[in-house]
């Protein structure tokens, strides 16, 4: 199975903590809220395109909304796939940070990426 | 709620649109608009809308990315797939490019035509103030309105006409011997001017000062061209040329005229030199052209009512007792060219019909090629119908297939625009000699012009890709996948129309074509009523004069065994004979008559074997004749009411250069002194030394080098100051149907591209047509049709277009052809054959043309054709 990219984990990560309630609007602040900043819209769509292609979300919509000028919602949720992708990555980052953890402590959120 | 603090900012609404597709700029714009009504609540709108523009622009950069590179990946696609196809169907792709290039270069060419003619006298500064005066003459019963008028006018204007800022006359000169050491050529275009017309017109100076060029007598200012010719690289200012025999000193250079103004000058003389020549004083000479330039911001409504009595303060009184009134009116210098058509133009005008005509012809051909276009592609649909079908189950969306189409066609209309243009290029000399026209291609390679080709290019290739864009994206991929399937068309379609149409306008060209021919050729061989063989004519040119000696000149020619006659005559036929009042002695002055005259010698009757039908020619042996005698022809005879020629002898008449009195001694048989688009017209003839200007040598043409040579030589003894010249006759005579001659080339290049295109639309018709009964041929051949059975098949079918064509044409060919007839006083009869013969050529370039379409049509296995069903 090919990995996930770190943007793809955490918007999966997102979707699943918002539940019933991720759509484009309440999945970019939910980015914030974990990460500490915004991402432009363009890049969330661009990704939640290919991990819908993959089959990790799949996309409902709402009734049209007057709040979005009349326009639906799109509710993104994930699937029986994204969810088994995102334990797999959980756990390949487990064994791997496995034998550094006692450096952890000195490794900065910059050299993350 | 129209506007509505919730609305987002409209830019970035917009740039959105222009980057995302539908689907996804949806829910991009919906979380926008969420988010921006929530801030407009908590805050400032200011601060909202700067949140709305930032969330766009940094999502821009990733959606150009990926539109490019999408669409340079399509974009490569696409063009492979043309260029595959054009490899594969290359006759297809020629005939298609060409057919449209052909159209272009037509269009082109009269884009040229167009423009050029367009642009007469416009490159004159300030040229909406310079107009030129014209002269109306008015009679109780007449009036004649003269380009040319009298150089009284022009110092009027600047003496009554505060209006008028600057004026100038023109005295045009033909036919003037220039000698420069030993270079001597006749000039034809010499004017006489006032210095004040290179204040009125723009004639750029190269050498000395238009200030005061002309304001001495004899002096001459020339243009570059004419410089060269005489004084090579030196410079020409202050050199001397010997103007007929007169000594004139260069006092300036001048760029030679452009090909887009009536007055084409060469040589211009100063008016000083003619300023004690009584004419110069005279109100009613109709001989100086007049412009002038009128100060900025003038009334024209109110100045050109002033004029048009200007001259009535100083000649009222005479005019008022001869029944005359004179009218002057302006003519904006500009609209000379296409709207003047008075008497005496410097130069034939043009025709603003014409430019309507050519330009109608040219958006017809544009539209015709643009459909024929059409056809053809459409019909060629069916090769195309799996790759639609294929790449819609990819995932192609119809509008990237029209866009794939419409970029293929507009490959194909930029190809052929650029073939159009070397065409263009290429065709400009042929077209100048043809139309003795003077077109330039340089007059296109400016960049309105460029762009505008640029632009309607790609409006055509949209035009005409439109169409089968639309038809090849409609394909189900299901049924097209399956086989092919083109709907078949029945009955009268407008491709149908078109074609007819075509093929009606073809027919009609090639039988114009024939007509003119053959109007060409009789004319040529219709006996002329005068000997017009073996003649050679030896103009007297430059200011030679044989008034007294003509016998003497005679006789040094006819030395030679091989000259057995020579004759002396004012003019000879197919050049032009002068006009003059006439008068029948002891009658009323009522009738206001004017005849043709030619003056001639003794030998010019016999000689040019003209019959005499009553009384005598004139003779030798009687000194009285010269200057003392009349012969009238047979038409002069009708003219003045006579019902035999014997009627006319010794009636006195009153005519002439120099007005004389003096008896019809004779009456001639009609000959055609014109060409014979005219009618023979009243002619009188007189034996008058004063007025020869040519020597008709009869010859024996068996030796013909060893008497040219002799005559050449005479020459040279006889008149060593100027430059031999001689012509044949009949070759001169017959060059006044070049008009006629050039006529019938166009008529042929339009016929050859009319078929041309004409068959690319029938060629369009027959593949489609093939394409769409494909499978009724196969079952047909399956049922046992043979291979020859279906070719005529498929061949009745556009016979009878064809045949439906030729009955339209017919009588249109025969309303226009008779009709251009008329112009002719003798003229060629319209023969049914010419019709018939049209018809059957029409009818085999046609078969030929979709013959190879048919012939492939039937000779398919129905094996292929059915296999799908």
């Amino acid at each position: 199975m090919k990995l996930l990219s770190r943007s793809e984990e955490l918007l999966l990560l997102a979707i699943y903590k918002l539940g019933n309630n991720a759509y484009g609007v309440t999945i970019r602040q939910q980015i914030h809220k974990d990460i500490g900043r915004y991402w432009s819209f363009g890049v969330i769509y661009k990704s939640l395109k290919k991990m819908k292609a993959k089959g990790y979300v799949k996309k409902t919509q709402s009734e049209p909304r007057s709040e979005r000028g009349g326009r639906r919602r799109f509710y993104y949720h994930i699937t029986e796939k994204g969810i088994s992708v995102l334990k797999t990555i959980y756990l390949i980052h487990s064994s791997a940070w496995d034998g550094v953890r006692i450096l952890s402590r000195g490794i900065s959120m910059k050299n993350e990426k | 709620m129209k506007n509505n603090k919730y609305d987002p900012p409209l830019i970035p609404h917009l740039i959105l649109r222009i980057f995302l597709e539908k689907e996804e700029r949806y829910e991009f714009s919906g979380d926008l608009i969420e988010t921006y009504q929530h801030l407009v609540d908590s805050g400032p709108i200011r601060r909202a809308k700067l949140w709305y523009w930032l969330r766009v622009l940094e999502s821009l950069p990733g959606f150009i990315i990926n539109k490019v590179y999408g669409g340079f990946m399509m974009i490569k696609n696409y063009m492979k797939t043309a260029l595959r196809n054009f490899q594969k169907h290359k006759g297809f792709t020629f005939i298609n490019i060409m057919g449209f290039a052909v159209g272009l270069t037509c269009c082109l060419l009269i884009l040229i035509y167009v423009c050029h003619e367009l642009s007469y006298d416009q490159y004159h500064e300030n040229a909406d103030r310079i107009y030129r005066i014209v002269q109306d003459i008015r009679t109780q019963t007449s009036n004649r309105v003269f380009a040319p008028i009298s150089p009284m006018v022009a110092p009027t204007l600047k003496k009554d006409f505060p209006q008028v800022e600057q004026a100038a006359r023109l005295f045009p000169q033909g036919n003037v011997l220039v000698k420069w050491d030993d270079k001597k050529f006749y000039e034809t275009n010499l004017m006489v001017a006032d210095n004040e017309i290179f204040e009125v017109l723009t004639i750029p100076f190269i050498k000395g000062n238009p200030e005061h060029a002309l304001n001495r007598p004899l002096t001459i200012v020339i243009s570059q061209t004419t410089a060269e010719k005489y004084f090579g690289t030196e410079d020409p200012v202050g050199k001397t040329l010997k103007v007929n025999n007169s000594d004139f000193e260069v006092t300036g250079m001048v760029v030679d005229a452009p090909d887009n103004t009536h007055l084409k000058y060469n040589l211009i003389v100063s008016m000083e030199t003619l300023s004690k020549w009584d004419e110069m004083s005279n109100w009613h000479s109709t001989m100086f052209y007049t412009y002038l330039k009128l100060k900025s911001h003038v009334d024209f409504e109110n100045f050109s009512k002033q004029v048009i009595h200007l001259a009535d303060k100083y000649i009222g009184d005479t005019l008022e007792k001869w029944g005359e009134e004179y009218h002057y009116m302006l003519q904006p210098v500009s609209s000379i060219h296409l709207n003047s058509h008075l008497r005496y133009e410097m130069e034939p005008s043009g025709n603003p019909l014409y430019i309507t005509i050519f330009s109608l012809v040219g958006a017809f051909i544009l539209v015709i090629a643009c459909l024929n276009f059409m056809n053809l592609s459409t019909a060629r649909a069916s090769n195309r119908a799996k790759e639609v079908g294929l790449r819609k189950v990819i995932g192609a969306k119809r509008n990237d297939l029209i866009n794939q189409f419409l970029g293929e066609s507009l490959l194909v209309v930029l190809l052929s625009l650029g073939l159009g243009l070397l065409t263009a290029r290429l065709s400009i000399p042929v077209i100048n000699r043809l139309f003795g026209a003077t077109l330039s291609f340089e007059d296109l390679m400016n960049l309105p012009v460029i762009l505008a080709l640029i632009g309607g290019g790609i409006l055509v290739g949209m035009g005409a890709g439109i169409y089968p864009a639309f038809l090849l994206s409609s394909f189900k991929p299901a049924t097209t996948l399956k086989g092919v399937t083109i709907p078949v068309s029945k009955g009268f379609h407008l491709r149908t129309v078109l074609v007819v149409l075509q093929f009606t306008i073809s027919v009609v060209l090639i039988i114009g074509t024939i007509i003119v021919y053959k109007q060409f050729d009789f004319m040529k061989s219709q006996y002329l009523g005068f000997d017009k063989e073996q003649k050679i004519i030896l103009p007297l040119r430059g200011g030679i004069s044989i008034k007294e000696n003509y016998e003497t000149v005679k006789d040094m020619f006819l030395k030679h065994p091989s000259v057995k006659n020579v004759s002396a005559s004012s003019s000879v036929p197919g050049r032009g004979v002068s006009n003059f009042a006439i008068k029948l002695v002891g009658e009323e002055d009522d009738k206001n008559q004017s005849m043709f005259h030619l003056y001639f010698d003794h030998d010019f009757v016999p000689d040019y074997k003209i019959k005499i039908l009553a009384g005598r020619s004139f003779k030798k042996e009687l000194s009285t004749d010269v200057r003392g005698a009349f012969l009238i022809n047979e038409a002069a005879v009708k003219a003045f009411g006579w019902s035999s020629p014997e009627e006319a002898l010794n009636k006195r008449l009153q005519t002439g250069y120099g007005v004389r009195v003096n008896s019809i001694i004779g009456v001639t048989q009609n000959f055609h002194y014109r060409g014979l688009q005219s009618e023979v017209e009243p002619l009188v003839m007189e034996y008058m030394p004063d007025a020869f200007r040519y020597l008709t040598l009869s010859i024996d043409i068996s030796n013909m080098n060893s008497t040219l040579s002799f005559v050449q030589s005479q020459w040279k003894s006889l008149f060593p100051g100027n430059p031999f010249e001689s012509f044949f006759l009949d070759s001169d005579f017959d060059s006044q149907y070049e008009a006629e001659e050039k006529m019938g080339s166009i008529f042929g290049i339009f016929t050859g591209l009319g078929l041309f295109i004409a068959c690319l639309g029938l060629l369009g018709l027959a593949s489609f047509s093939a394409a769409s009964r494909t499978k009724e041929i196969g079952i047909r051949k399956v049922l046992g049709a043979s291979v020859s059975g279906i070719v005529v098949m498929m061949s009745k079918q556009f016979a009878k277009w064809i045949l439906l064509a030729n009955l339209i044409a017919w009588p249109m060919a025969y309303l226009a052809m008779h009709r251009w007839l008329q112009n002719f006083a003798y003229r060629t009869s319209l023969n049914i054959w010419i019709f018939i013969g049209a018809g059957i050529l029409s009818l085999l370039i046609a078969l030929l043309s979709v013959g190879y379409q048919s012939v492939k049509a039937a000779a398919v296995n129905p094996v292929d054709s059915l296999r799908y069903e």
